[in-house]
């Protein structure tokens, strides 16, 4: 049995179901991910879990023990929130000892504790600073400390990166992870921001509605998206409709191109979708869907330079490294395309 | 070449500043005369409290240091130790003491469950708007609104013992007292207190809670570690404003009590008006202390204010 367990969690507010029949297992260690957008029930999911919220119905086991009973002070759950959430009249250290003080902990394991967590945080000397006299990003890595000092069963982070500037963002979620990993703590992340979430997670359940469409490696959500949401959620897609003219063999016809797929198709009309890195410029061997397309606009990423094409009645965004040698066609260039068939994918209606 | 680099910021060619300074005077007039309109409309303030607060204030302070003919003088304020004096400040010192502490723990009660006990909103609403009114209903209409309920021949009075079998003169209980004084009070202390400690409450964030709850803690030991260390600022500061606001209360006492109840501004009063006791400068000296103490009370609460502030910004 997973170390958590969600079954058919349900949550309605009045007569809106936020959640619906949402199931996961998370393996004791794991870091998974809630990924959708505004609204569609991940925090809900992450606050039922912590017990602030009471599901309509469903249940939640961690370590085969039922918590749906359980007030959010017995659940022996550490959290994070988005707007860091430290007690202003506290300095650092009492923050991080606010868990083990209520749990009565002697108070040299207390001390002791808490310059082991800000070690940790990579803070060790701003245990007497209060947390207005703090950065943004130092009040998140408190809260971590904070979260962590009770050795919670498993670690929810609600967003804790959202308020935080860029630069700051990336450096936190590669301390986050790499804390996460030391300490092998079991952990439920929410984020709407999919690079975060492919970056940082062992498993990303893309959710939209209430409901999970998808819960898969980050490589499994990105390349095998299972649902069209999720295709158009996470990443960028090229979507390109296409005529199927032999069903068996699952050839399809794009303006006047007709390539085979190789697997069988629904007859009538499709839509066929791929990544702008899975879109080449001219043609290649193993590539035998070639299209003509108009240079549109030339967008410099630093490594990656991202062209945006026309190609008849199809929008194409297509990715090239920035190679100095290479320079990139200009915008109102007409240019070959081409795209190997395994990395289509055929969205359903 | 690092000659030349140098050289440039020391003689910049002459790029035409002519054009710029032809248009800089033409704004000068507008942002002044823009300037003195803004100060215009904060004229009318401006002239009042010079009239009745500051000009008031250095003519009370210069005359408590004065005798009638104008010399400097310590006797105006060594008047303030005769028990005439002693007595009326103690007992104006104890009612406000008295009201600004029930006024903050009822205050903050009634604002608690506004605001965070689930209530409909409607009945948060209607609390600030009445809260509102209260809180500036003082002075002859109170005392008489007072006198007309819970009197001798007060509506409630007459309807306790009439209806209800309850003779409230027999219990003791007299409007025109001390612990009368204290009630009449009350009525515009607690809403002052909910009108300034709502913004505290509502500053108190979900997320404190929620964090201290499932770090294991209890609602009273939220409360007990967090909550009111971060309320205590404002609650010192709001109990030191509602000492000033009793402590400087002058119409409601007079109307409610006359002259029987000997609080500070009832003899201030008496000084001045003359009917029998009339030293105008030791007037000033009284009021000159009431400035102290209501001053002290008042920086308290600037104090302990922005000291709430800074930990909730």
């Amino acid at each position: 049995m997973a170390f958590l367990q969600i079954a058919h969690l349900e949550k309605s507010f009045g007569t809106t179901r936020v959640v619906r029949d949402f199931d996961l297992s998370i393996e004791k260690g794991e870091f998974v991910s809630l990924l959708g957008p505004s609204g569609c029930g991940k925090t809900t999911v992450l606050r039922m879990v912590a017990g602030f919220e009471t599901p309509s119905s469903g249940a939640i086991a961690i370590d085969g023990r039922d918590v749906i009973a359980l007030r959010p002070n017995q659940r022996h759950i550490g959290m994070v929130f988005q707007a860091y959430a430290l007690f202003p009249n506290l300095t650092v250290a009492e923050n991080v000892a606010f868990g083990l003080k209520v749990k009565r902990m002697p108070a040299d394991l207390r001390a002791a504790r808490v310059r082991e967590m800000l070690a940790l945080i990579g803070l060790p000397d701003l245990g007497n600073r209060y947390p207005f006299q703090l950065s943004g990003g130092q009040q998140q890595r408190v809260a971590l400390a904070r979260a962590l000092a009770i050795k919670p069963h498993v670690l929810l982070l609600d967003e804790p990166l959202s308020a935080l500037d860029a630069r700051i963002r990336v450096s936190l979620r590669a301390q986050i992870r790499e804390i996460q990993r030391e300490l092998q703590i079991t952990t439920i992340f929410v984020t709407h921001d999919q690079e975060e979430a492919l970056s940082i997670s062992d498993r990303v359940v893309v959710m939209n509605g209430g409901v999970a469409e998808q819960v898969g490696t980050p490589f499994e959500i990105y390349n095998r998206p299972a649902t069209r949401f999720v295709a158009q959620f996470v990443g960028t897609l090229n979507l390109i409709e296409a005529d199927v003219i032999a069903p068996a063999t699952g050839t399809v016809r794009i303006g006047t191109t007709e390539v085979s797929l190789g697997r069988p198709l629904p007859a009538g009309r499709v839509t066929l979708a791929c990544r702008p890195e899975a879109v080449s410029l001219g043609a290649a061997e193993g590539r035998p869907l070639l299209l003509w397309a108009e240079i549109g606009k030339v967008e410099f990423l630093g490594a990656v330079i991202r062209l945006r094409a026309q190609a008849g009645r199809t929008a194409l965004s297509l990715d090239m490294f920035n190679r100095p040698d290479t320079p990139p066609p200009a915008a109102g260039d007409r240019v070959q395309v081409s795209i190997s068939p395994a990395d289509l994918l055929v969205l359903e209606a | 070449m690092t000659d030349a680099t140098l050289a440039e910021p020391v003689a910049p060619a002459p790029v035409a500043p002519a054009p710029v300074a032809a248009e800089s005077p033409a704004p000068r007039p507008r942002r002044t005369a823009a300037l003195a309109l803004k100060w215009l409309g904060v004229a009318p303030f401006m002239i009042f409290a010079l009239l009745f607060l500051i000009l008031p204030t250095i003519h009370i302070v210069l005359g408590a240091f004065q005798t009638p003919e104008g010399a400097f003088t310590l006797r105006n304020l060594a008047g303030l130790a005769v028990p005439q004096v002693v007595r009326p400040f103690m007992l104006s010192i104890r009612l406000s003491l008295l009201t600004a502490g029930l006024g903050c723990l009822i205050g903050l009660i009634l604002a608690a469950a506004v605001t965070r006990g689930g209530l409909p909103g409607w009945i948060r609403d209607a609390m600030l708007t009445f809260s509102g009114v209260a809180s500036n209903f003082a002075g002859v209409p109170l005392a008489f609104a007072f006198i007309a309920t819970l009197g001798r021949l007060g509506l409630v009075t007459v309807v306790l013992k009439e209806v209800f079998g309850i003779n409230l003169a027999a219990t003791g209980f007299n409007l025109i007292s001390f612990a009368g004084l204290t009630l009449t009070y009350l009525y515009f202390q607690i809403p002052l207190m909910i009108l300034i400690i709502t913004p505290a409450l509502d500053g108190l964030k979900r997320e404190w809670r929620e964090a201290a709850e499932i770090l294991g803690a209890s609602g009273a030991q939220y409360w007990r570690m967090v909550a009111l260390p971060v309320l205590w600022p404002s609650l010192l500061g709001t109990f030191a404003l509602l000492f000033a606001n009793s402590f400087g209360a002058v119409a409601t006492a007079m109307a409610l009590t006359g002259s029987s109840l000997s609080i500070v501004p009832i003899i201030l009063f008496a000084q001045i008006r003359g009917d029998v006791l009339q030293d105008p400068h030791l007037g000033y000296a009284i009021a000159f202390g009431m400035i102290v103490i209501t001053g002290i009370a008042n920086l308290v609460y600037i104090v302990l204010r922005s000291r709430a502030e800074k930990w909730v910004r």
